[in-house]
């Protein structure tokens, strides 16, 4: 193949023909649309962001914490909001709702009612003026009712756009939506002049390629059930209110304590599945709220050590997702939370002013009851509110359960029922954050396909200069992070005490530093002083330097002439009880920052070519898919499968779940996208060695030496061998599911006496080794064993939970049942037992419900075992030196926000490489990779970080010291003018600075970590305080 | 010597350490208040020099931190921090002080609770030494 020649002359072969649409459409501005919007124009997309509410921000900036990190939620997704807001490619419309939309895919027109805020977006800067004299005060929603605003309000104080908002409903001025001046005190008090009756409703008209739905979720008023006595007791909340509840910036502070009196609780129970997996309200399954529930047991544990007792009612722990099952432990031995299978009853007020849960005990199958003083509903997420107007806007379906339709989820989980208009996140049903952003990702991928070459790609500005000599010119910035730091240090006499510290121009404090707003007002303040340097003195520089290193530039301020005191993480939060203390350290911190500052140099933006082109590892259904999204985007993309066949375990598979097409047939469909779209193919093939760097990689693949701009690791995982368990290996009628699609695809119809006992979790969440969750097995075995009772098997489950989360999954779960699959429910700890002779001839196990021993019949049994990382996957995460976890699967970036990247730039994670999943889940994943290298290689050129290393050549003895040392290979000994010295390839540097320190003459610069700015740090810490 | 409160410098990477601090503020772990961390890229570019100029000017003790050996995010800076502190112990000795004042620890990102602990330990241990001889002088 003369593949260099083919890949300039043949392009992209399958792209849709672009049309007319300039931009993409996204509505919902929660997490999901978000991220959608940054992928988008990242790859060069015009986005027009639509939300429903005053701000975007969504479900996540509610959120107390994210799981399993514990991270706090705003502070991850802050940085986001305030990326969106500021990107020159996105346009928000907030307040504003998509009301038609017309056209064909690639040509949509789209109308966009942007609904009267009474307030000028151009004109309000959120001082919040006008809403102290407002006197009319209602619940806010954003604080799910538990904290106050008034009818002319920001939803909370990060809100972006940070601009007030009238409340129609609740204004005095609006009778039934007619307005009618009877009050004018917002008005005549808004020093702005921004408050004005006059302005009007307007529909704005956009023409857009696709369109992005991701409208997410709202969670169920549990009040229709009675018998829990919310809205009755006030102290049985919901999850989402009680998540408010636990958040530093909440109603409450963050203390946990019973709205009835305001006293701590002693005893608070969690109850899962209100009104979800519950035929009269929703019969899905939430997805999230299990693990949501231990997140909020652990965290109230630390916030509130006096309470005592954590009751955690449940039917099946879907802990599914990597690190849930160790979390959902870990709230057991850690937190002590006590974990009752078990659905009250019912919960009452009783005669001693406590609680009483009613439930039956499972340990003795008795009614029984607990007084507690708090109680939080698991209430079903159901589709947020408007969902179906939006539906006929968009000429659009939903389903059975009120979710926007998927027109195919097997071939295209994303697609809704019209071509072109695409549904993620939580929008197609419940979903946690990492699969909702991959998700978003996947969305681009299909989104970006329909764009064609209508993108608007930005020239870099190159970063701002500054003369190093100038005097520092310091401006310092404190943070009150809320209550978070300011609870704690006195950040107002930090920011004063920083005043007197040398080289110091400017220094205030902040409620936000994050905040947009407060963006715009450093911006001022750097223009208005004149300041050269930028010290933040808030929460920590591994998530927040960015945001402010972009206001540094778009001010005219190297972004690397910044620098960040860390006074909330490793300061008030582990000071909390000693403030003083805390203060000082905060002021030390500053000095030293400040001390850092003044040597800081600026650095230049560095970038490097990239060669538009990918290699997926590994053919699998993961990686077909992503070479496809990637091969439409007109990039040169090469599939490499080790094996002689492409498709992986999918060849392996009868029919699939949950639309029980055949699993020939979508391979033999999936092959078919692949072939049109121009990838090429290597079976039987390995890689040998990777080099080089982001953009820049040189592989040696089947004796060819390509060169490869992103390299995607889709190399699956392989089914765990169960030797010696469950009488594997013993009995030659005891083999795993996947021998089991085998049988079924032979069968036409069973011997009705055949009795098939399905085994769950085997070798996977085990107290050692296998400890997580395999994710799909109990759908398989739901699937398995619904299909062999249709045609005509007896078939019993064994299992420690039913772990259907996914969309379906509760349908197979509950047809399986009406079908007569007999579902058994072992304790974790006692084992299932198989006996006979030759053949396995009964199953024992002890009974959770009944209670009792139990002993069945078999003429087969079915073990569900886990997936483990593929054999290839250890191999090459050396080769390309990145992480893998103790599971032996690829580490992500992120837990949340980062689940398609690995932490080398330039490498990209799909598919059950980094741990089991289903079809349309890794179907996501690929789809979202081929957005993420779409982006990546779209503008030809990545930016390098600048910090490297440099030399001063005429101290280099060329003694090779750090020629040894470098695992990066970037020193090179280089012989110029009969000089030898070193010379740092900076693409190749990552910037560790271990050369610096290893250097014996000094002529290493670790460039943005010197030893004058650390010995500066040190030097100030010492010094005499005047 | 009652109220004796060390100054300590601590010195953590990017990638394991200072993300570990940051954890053990997250999950609101309380530990004393005596350590001032700088931020490295990577455990392997703290030098001796740097840590014998903090006990120069008093530091009662010198915390170093970085990812577990063989989870260095740049492969073996780790290792090389390992050989550089060895290093400087050897030079904290000569200058009169007891080499315990200087402590190397791994953290990773995930290990809050062991980052507490060990800056609570650490802290104690110095207590016990008591005030820096150099810092007395002064």
């Amino acid at each position: 193949m003369a593949d260099k020649e083919e890949r300039q002359d043949s392009p992209a072969v399958d792209c849709p023909a672009a049309g007319t649409g300039k931009g993409i459409l996204v509505i919902g501005g929660g997490v999901t649309g978000i991220q959608a919007a940054l992928d988008l124009t990242r790859a060069g997309a015009q986005v027009y962001l639509v939300e429903k509410t005053p701000s975007v921000g969504g479900r996540m900036a509610q959120l107390d914490k994210t799981l399993p990190t514990n991270d706090c939620s705003i502070c991850i997704l802050s940085p986001l909001l305030v990326e969106a807001l500021r990107n020159p490619n996105i346009r928000l419309l907030s307040y504003s709702e998509v009301v038609g939309l017309e056209g064909t895919p690639g040509s949509y027109h789209a109308k966009v009612l942007r609904k009267a805020r009474y307030v000028s977006e151009e004109t309000c800067v959120g001082c919040g003026i006008c809403a102290k004299p407002c006197p009319v005060t209602v619940p806010n929603e954003f604080e799910m009712g538990l904290g106050d605003r008034k009818a002319i309000y920001v939803p909370f104080q990060q809100a972006a756009p940070l601009v007030y908002t009238v409340d129609t409903e609740n204004c005095l001025n609006f009778k039934n939506g007619t307005f009618e001046q009877v009050c004018d005190k917002c008005v005549s008090k808004c020093p702005r002049g921004a408050i004005s009756f006059d302005l009007k409703e307007e529909i704005v008209e956009i023409d857009v390629a696709a369109v992005l739905v991701a409208t997410g979720f709202d969670e169920m008023n549990p009040r229709p059930l009675r018998n829990l006595s919310y809205g009755d007791i006030p102290d049985v909340l919901t999850g989402m209110e009680f998540e408010r509840m636990l958040n530093a910036s909440g109603p409450t502070t963050g203390h946990v304590v019973k709205r009835s009196d305001g006293e701590i609780p002693e005893s608070i129970a969690f109850v899962q599945c209100v009104g979800s997996r519950d035929e009269r309200y929703n019969s899905f399954c939430s997805r999230v709220c299990c693990v949501y529930s231990v997140k909020q047991c652990i965290v109230a544990k630390d916030h509130e050590p006096k309470v005592k007792d954590f009751h955690y009612f449940y039917r099946d722990m879907r802990a599914y997702g990597r690190g849930f099952e160790e979390f959902y432990l870990r709230g057991k031995n850690e937190t002590g939370v006590n974990y009752i299978r078990s659905s009250p009853s019912s919960i009452q007020k009783n005669g001693n002013g406590r609680i009483a849960v009613h439930y039956e005990d499972p340990e003795t199958a008795r009614p029984a009851s607990i007084d507690v003083d708090m109680v939080i509903l698991s209430c079903a997420m159901i589709p947020s509110a408007g969902t179906e107007d939006l539906a006929k806007a968009l000429g659009i379906e939903v389903g059975a359960d009120g979710y926007f339709k998927i027109e195919d989820p097997l071939r295209d989980p994303l697609t809704s029922t019209r071509e072109g208009v695409l549904i993620c996140g939580c929008a197609s049903g419940p979903k946690d954050i990492p699969d909702s952003v991959a998700q978003a990702s996947a969305a681009c991928a299909k989104a970006l396909a329909y764009l064609g070459d209508n993108k608007v790609i930005a020239e870099e500005e190159p970063l701002p200069e500054h003369d190093p000599d100038e005097e520092p010119r310091i401006g310092v910035f404190i943070c009150h992070c809320g209550l978070n730091i300011a609870g704690v240090v006195d950040s107002k006499g930090v920011a004063k005490y920083a005043k007197t510290l040398p080289g110091v121009a400017y220094a205030t404090d902040n409620l936000y530093t994050c905040s947009d707003d407060t963006q715009k007002k450093i911006y001022n303040w750097i223009k208005k002083h004149n300041l050269n340097r930028v010290v933040v003195a808030a929460c920590t520089p591994r998530t927040h330097e960015p945001i402010f290193r972009q206001t540094c530039a778009e001010a005219g301020v190297n972004p690397y002439m910044f620098d960040m005191a860390n006074i909330r993480d490793q300061c008030s939060w582990v000071h909390a009880d000693v403030p003083e203390d805390a203060t000082e350290k905060a002021k030390d911190l500053v000095r030293m920052a400040v001390s850092r500052a003044q040597l800081l140099r600026p650095l230049p933006r560095k970038t490097v070519e990239v060669d538009k082109s990918a290699l997926v590892i590994g053919g699998g259904i993961s990686g077909i898919q992503c070479a496809i999204d990637t091969a439409r985007q007109g990039i040169k993309t090469y599939l490499v499968e080790k094996t002689a066949a492409l498709g992986g375990q999918l060849n392996n598979l009868d029919r699939l779940f949950p639309s029980n097409q055949s699993a020939s047939e979508l391979l033999e469909a999936k092959l078919e996208d692949l072939k049109k779209a121009g990838v090429e193919v290597m079976t039987s093939t390995e890689v040998e060695s990777v080099d080089g760097f982001v953009g820049n990689f040189e592989v040696k693949v089947g004796g060819r030496d390509l060169k490869i701009g992103a390299l995607i690791l889709a190399t699956g995982g392989q089914i765990l061998d169960p030797e010696g368990k469950v009488g594997y290996g013993k009995f030659k009628n005891v083999i795993t599911s996947n021998d089991f699609e085998k049988v079924l695809k032979e069968t036409e119809t069973f011997d009705g006496d055949k009795q098939i006992v399905f085994v769950q979790c085997v070798g996977s969440r085990q107290t050692e080794g296998y400890t997580g969750c395999s994710r799909y097995c109990c759908h398989v075995s739901l699937k398995q064993a619904g299909a062999a009772v249709k045609k005509g098997a007896k078939a019993a489950i064994i299992h420690r939970d039913v772990r259907a989360f996914t969309r379906d999954g509760e349908a197979l779960y509950r047809d399986a049942r009406r079908d007569g699959v007999h579902f058994i429910r072992r304790p974790d700890d006692r084992e299932v037992d198989v006996k006979g002779n030759g053949t396995a001839e009964s199953v024992s196990v002890f009974d959770q419900t009944l209670l009792s021993d139990l002993k069945l019949d078999c003429d087969l049994v079915v073990l569900a075992v886990p997936l483990v990382a593929s054999p290839t996957a250890a191999p090459l995460a050396e080769m390309l030196r990145i992480p893998m976890g103790l599971d032996g699967f690829y580490l992500e970036k992120h837990v949340k926000l980062g689940p398609l990247e690995t932490n080398t730039e330039g490498i990209f994670l799909c598919g059950c490489s980094q741990y089991p999943k289903d079809i349309p889940d890794s179907l996501a994943q690929a789809s979202g990779v081929a957005a993420k290298v779409g982006a990546l290689l779209s503008k030809g050129f990545v930016n390098l970080d600048p910090t490297t290393a440099s030399v001063r050549t005429e101290l280099c003895r060329a003694c090779g010291t750090c020629v040894e040392i470098c695992e990066y290979n970037a020193p090179n000994m280089v012989e110029k003018d009969g000089k030898t010295y070193v010379e740092i390839n900076e693409a190749l540097c990552k910037g560790c600075g271990t050369c610096a320190s290893h250097c014996p003459t000094g002529a290493i610069v670790a460039r943005h970590f010197t030893d004058g700015q650390v010995e500066a740090m040190i030097d100030i810490l010492f010094a005499e305080q005047t | 010597m009652a109220d004796f409160e060390p100054r300590i410098v601590a010195f953590a990477c990017n990638w394991c350490s200072y993300a570990g601090a940051d954890l053990a503020g997250v999950s609101r772990l309380q530990y004393p208040p005596n350590i001032r961390t700088i931020r490295v890229m990577c455990s392997g570019r703290v030098t001796p020099g740097w840590i014998l100029r903090a006990f120069e000017h008093g530091a009662d003790g010198v915390y170093v931190s970085g990812c577990h050996i063989g989870d260095c995010h740049y492969a073996f800076g780790n290792k090389m921090a390992e050989k550089q502190v060895a290093l400087a112990k050897k030079l904290v000795e000569q200058l009169g002080l007891e080499p315990d004042r200087l402590h190397l620890e791994w953290v990773s990102a995930s290990e809050g609770q062991k980052f507490a602990d060990s800056v609570t330990g650490f802290v104690e241990r110095i207590k016990s030494l008591g005030e820096s001889p150099i810092r007395r002088k002064d």
